[in-house]
């Protein structure tokens, strides 16, 4: 949740932003930072986002919506926009932001603002864009070719455009959520070692938290930060990974919970307990 | 969050004060990656210098979130012969088909990113192939198969940090006109 102050302290977030800079090596371009990682407007109002230049040369960044949308398998896909369905839409027909696009010297922040006036007919319910900062590479000139002694020599010259993208989540009228947890299993693959679960979410808007594992005394054995349902699935499959440590942990019975993370106020959303081994 | 000490500092102050307050705040047990310690230690200062003007006195923690590119993603020098295709995977194995001959180096893109401990982020890559312009002409070759190492989302370390690499697949044409391909290719780190 955004804390409603947030507005008026984004000057001293700006600076804040910018000594946090100085300690952060010089890296390539385009490079960046944003702050916070999420934002939840209620009823419609103003919220604002720090992008920072992190690189070590000037660029030029991006911003721009996009929808996403989240399958059971907890995975996003990437929606066009003229694919989106009503609520997508009038996501993005609500949510205002400039600039659109902002060159930041080395260390140097900038804040974003975002503004939502929900229409008064428009439903109660949750709506959400993905906000997009990404760095747009140089119009290089193009580079004199290497030599490669053969007539038929190419070479390959990539640049990635990245970026972060960050929910930008708006919330009409009072809505409520719960969540539930199910079906732990331990897994074991090439991938490594790994819980996974079930989680089911019924309600008018998301949820989101942390899950946590406990052992038998309350000693946490595994802590999965950022974990979200969204609207459009009333379930979905998280994975939560386990190094050996934990894994060798993982004994007698674990109770795992999902609550809401503990600047949000930690309260248990949902709970459920399991024997792996 | 009450309890930080006024002082006149400011954001000005210097860094070795900063961390200072970042080692305050972390004993104070708010978990956060170390650049939104920082950033909250300066913030914490700055609303309270603030506080002095307005009355005003908590503050807040913001997440923050980086990504920094550490390495570009490599095909090496390639003779195009009757053409093929050349994988680089990010899970560094290298692979061609085809007669063409690829050889120097061959290395996935990777990227650092940091954020809030143990938080759960997601990588996206383009589901389409992308199209490389030759420089000073028109011929074009085509990237796809985007993966990642770790693959889709993964979590970020207990400190905050986190790693990971975007490979490949490059079509050579048969007959393919020499020349250096220029391209790019998008990735995002998305959060829930």
């Amino acid at each position: 949740m955004l804390p409603s102050s947030f507005v008026r302290r984004c000057g001293a977030v700006l600076t804040a932003v910018a000594a946090a800079l100085a300690a952060i090596p010089a890296a390539a371009q385009g490079d960046l930072l944003v702050a916070p990682t999420r934002v939840v407007i209620n009823n419609g109002g103003q919220a604002e986002v720090v992008l920072s230049n992190i690189g070590a040369k000037p660029a030029t960044y991006r911003i721009s919506l996009e929808l996403r949308r989240m399958d059971e398998s907890g995975d996003f896909s990437d929606i066009e926009e003229a694919a989106a369905n009503p609520t997508e839409r009038s996501a993005l027909d609500m949510v205002r932001y400039a600039p659109r696009r902002i060159t930041l010297l080395p260390g140097q922040p900038q804040a974003v603002r975002i503004s939502v006036r929900p229409p008064a007919e428009l439903p109660d319910g949750e709506y959400r864009v993905h906000m997009s900062f990404r760095a747009i590479p140089d119009a290089t000139a193009p580079e004199a070719a290497p030599a490669t002694g053969s007539e038929t020599g190419v070479s390959i010259r990539l640049t990635p455009i990245y970026g972060i993208t960050i929910p930008v989540f708006v919330r009409k009228g009072r809505l409520e959520a719960q969540a539930s947890l199910a079906n732990p299993r331990l897994i074991r693959n090439e991938r490594g070692a790994y819980i996974e679960l079930d989680m089911g979410r019924s309600g008018q808007r998301s949820v989101y938290g942390e899950l946590i594992g406990k052992g038998p005394r309350g000693d946490v054995l595994f802590n999965l930060r950022g974990v979200a349902v969204y609207p459009e699935v009333t379930r979905r499959k998280v994975f939560v990974p386990l190094n050996a440590e934990q894994l060798a942990k993982l004994k007698g019975p674990v109770r795992i919970e999902y609550r809401e993370l503990p600047e949000n106020g930690g309260a248990l959303l949902a709970e459920t307990t399991a024997n792996f081994q | 969050m009450g309890g930080f000490a006024s002082h006149s500092g400011g954001a000005s102050a210097p860094l070795a004060h900063m961390f200072g307050r970042d080692q305050i705040i972390m004993r104070n047990s708010l978990r956060l990656a170390i650049f939104g310690a920082v950033a909250a230690a300066s913030f914490a200062t700055s609303a309270q210098a603030a506080t002095s003007a307005t009355g005003t006195a908590t503050a807040e923690v913001l997440s923050t979130l980086t990504v920094t590119n550490t390495a570009d993603l490599r095909f090496g020098q390639i003779a195009a012969n009757t053409g093929g295709t050349v994988t680089v995977n990010a899970d560094l194995s290298v692979s061609s088909t085809g007669a063409l001959i690829s050889t120097g180096t061959r290395a996935p893109a990777s990227f650092d990113v940091t954020g809030t401990p143990n938080a759960m982020v997601i990588v996206s890559l383009p589901t389409a192939a992308v199209d490389l312009t030759r420089s000073g002409g028109t011929e074009t070759m085509s990237l796809s198969g985007f993966n990642t190492d770790p693959n889709g989302a993964f979590q970020l370390d207990g400190s905050g940090a986190g790693s990971f690499a975007v490979g490949g697949t490059l079509t050579v044409g048969s007959g393919q006109v020499a020349g250096t391909y220029s391209g790019t290719f998008s990735v995002s780190v998305e959060y829930q």
